[in-house]
């Protein structure tokens, strides 16, 4: 079970003076429990692919496969969106109820689960992003501060409890300590359910240490992908095309440039000190 | 589903209609309303029609964009010519069953509202279509200034239109937003019954009210930081004069519409 794409290709308004050809024949395949970040500047398509995952929008031509299930007109959706959980951007402007509890039960609702089983599932999934259901369940979500409002936010789409997450740069416009805090989150959920997680961001930086797999987009089609080591190994490409690797990769690339031995593929501060405490012993042996 | 919405319903050109100064083009039309209620016969109605269609055709607007502008108006045509029909009486009698009867004043009354009716907002849906939004708001702030003195806004009743016609494209956009993302928690905008229906908007509603209030508050911050300090004094980067063409048309039909009135046309 995974998700498929076969050349698929989508094109906004298509026949008037806006058309758009957002996604440009793109084949793809992300198995069950794989970590994928995806990434692209504004207007890759990697929006537009996203939305494809659980039926938002159909193929213009190709298709998309989910779990077995066919994205095509007729499909049962409710099904499609409650195993594929997307959280768009700043999450929190869809929030609308009176109270915290009721605002995250609100998928589970439309999904039609019987009445006694919510509250448990909302605790289970307000609990996963760290917020603590006997205090919050009967405040406003908006009275919460904008780290908050986007964790409950993500909870309302967890409590469906998906079987693959999607989320459209979760972390945009969140101070340093709360982008860490919800990166952590899913990466911990990630883990106990086992669930396929894909994250959507522009930034490398962000998605390099957590994930299995990166996706490179650009002009609505696939660039690259890989394992995050190998595409930073590349970043004089992304470069080009208006990406930047992580300021570690570059610190590496810098040196590397100027004759030393060192890996072109770090992901993570723990690595690059590995590295560069290896590097230095090696220097001063041969001095 | 949003895209399919025009903003006003400008349609760009560059013919003599379109490139009239606004203020007068307001003033034409006025003129022209008046007149149409002022004349009251077969001959006036043609007269008027032939302005309406020169400026239609001259403006290269697409007649069938003018019809579908009567659209919403099929029902209260039909009402008039019927309400006249059956209602008005002399003339010969064209036809008589029981005690309904159809005369022939009716019939020609009949005709003649709903003529009228399809003329007077043909030519004034003229001025939205040959203005652009930004534009008309402009007008409409140098007609109501003069009424500055007696308390009337003008500056920032326009300055209201201005903003509220920028801010459409993006509450549709931000609609649209909004419901995919309730869309992808099962909610469902399309079917149900018209109560269910209603329900369900609420999800959609409420985010957007909360983010247009939130817009407007940063937009007033905003606006403040710039020094924003209302109408007086301010200048315009695209300045509306009057030409003497724009004069000269402006009094050129004020005078033929005062000498078909005075014929009695």
């Amino acid at each position: 079970m995974s998700i498929i794409a076969t050349n698929l290709t989508h094109i906004y308004s298509p026949d008037t003076p806006w058309t758009a050809k957002a996604l440009d024949d793109v084949s793809l395949e992300i198995q069950d429990g794989e970590i994928i970040g995806l990434i692209g500047h504004t207007g890759s398509g990697k929006s537009t692919l996203i939305q494809h995952f659980n039926g938002l929008l159909k193929p213009t031509a190709g298709s998309v496969q989910v779990q077995g299930i066919k994205v095509e007109k007729g499909i049962n959706l409710r099904r499609l969106r409650q195993m594929v959980g997307l959280v768009f951007q700043y999450p929190e402007h869809q929030l609308f109820e009176e109270t915290v509890a009721i605002d995250v039960a609100f998928g589970l609702k439309n999904a039609g689960l019987p009445r006694e089983e919510i509250p448990e599932r909302v605790e289970h999934a307000l609990g996963a992003v760290g917020i603590d259901y006997e205090t919050f369940k009967d405040r406003s979500p908006f009275e919460l501060s904008g780290g908050q409002m986007r964790r409950v936010a993500i909870a309302g789409v967890l409590a469906m409890e998906p079987e693959v997450l999607i989320l459209d740069e979760p972390t945009a416009g969140l101070d340093p300590q709360s982008r860490n805090d919800l990166l952590g989150h899913l990466r911990r959920i990630q883990q106990e359910r086992g669930i396929t997680l894909i994250i959507v961001s522009h930034s490398m930086d962000e998605v390099a240490a957590m994930v299995n797999r990166i996706i490179v987009m650009d002009k609505g089609k696939i660039y690259a992908q890989g394992h995050p080591g190998e595409i930073f190994r590349h970043g004089q490409e992304l470069r080009q095309i208006g990406l930047d690797v992580p300021p570690l990769t570059q610190l590496m690339f810098a040196l590397r440039a100027k004759g030393q031995d060192l890996p072109a593929d770090i992901l993570n501060l723990e690595e690059a000190r590995a590295a560069i405490g290896k590097w230095r012993k090696g220097g001063q042996a041969s001095v | 589903m949003f895209n399919s919405v025009s903003i006003g319903q400008y349609y760009p050109g560059d013919s003599f209609f379109h490139r009239l100064e606004p203020r007068i083009k307001i003033g034409l039309i006025t003129i022209y309303v008046i007149s149409l209620f002022l004349l009251d016969s077969f001959w006036g109605y043609l007269i008027m029609t032939l302005f309406t269609m020169t400026v239609i055709f001259t403006s290269r607007l697409p007649l069938k964009l003018m019809l579908r502008g009567l659209k919403p108006l099929y029902f209260i045509l039909a009402f008039t010519l019927l309400l006249h029909i059956f209602f008005t009486k002399g003339g010969t009698v064209l036809f008589r069953w029981k005690k309904i009867s159809i005369e022939s004043a009716g019939v020609i009354s009949g005709l003649m509202m709903t003529w009228r009716l399809i003329l007077l907002v043909m030519t004034s849906s003229l001025l939205t279509l040959t203005t652009s939004p930004i534009a008309l708001t402009d007008a409409i702030e140098g007609l109501l200034s003069p009424l500055k003195p007696i308390g009337v806004p003008a500056h920032e009743l326009a300055m209201m239109m201005t903003i509220a016609l920028r801010f459409i494209p993006t509450l549709l956009e931000e609609a649209e937003k909004i419901m995919k993302a309730q869309m992808a928690r099962g909610a469902d905008f399309e079917s149900g019954n018209l109560i269910q229906r209603a329900k369900s908007m609420i999800p959609l509603l409420v985010p957007l009210f909360i983010s247009s209030f939130r817009r407007a508050d940063d937009l007033a911050l905003a606006m403040e930081a710039r020094c924003y300090r209302g109408g007086k004094g301010r200048t315009r980067m695209k300045v509306h004069k009057v030409t003497s063409l724009d004069w000269l048309t402006l009094g050129g039909f004020a005078g033929t519409m005062a000498v078909l009135v005075w014929l009695g046309i």
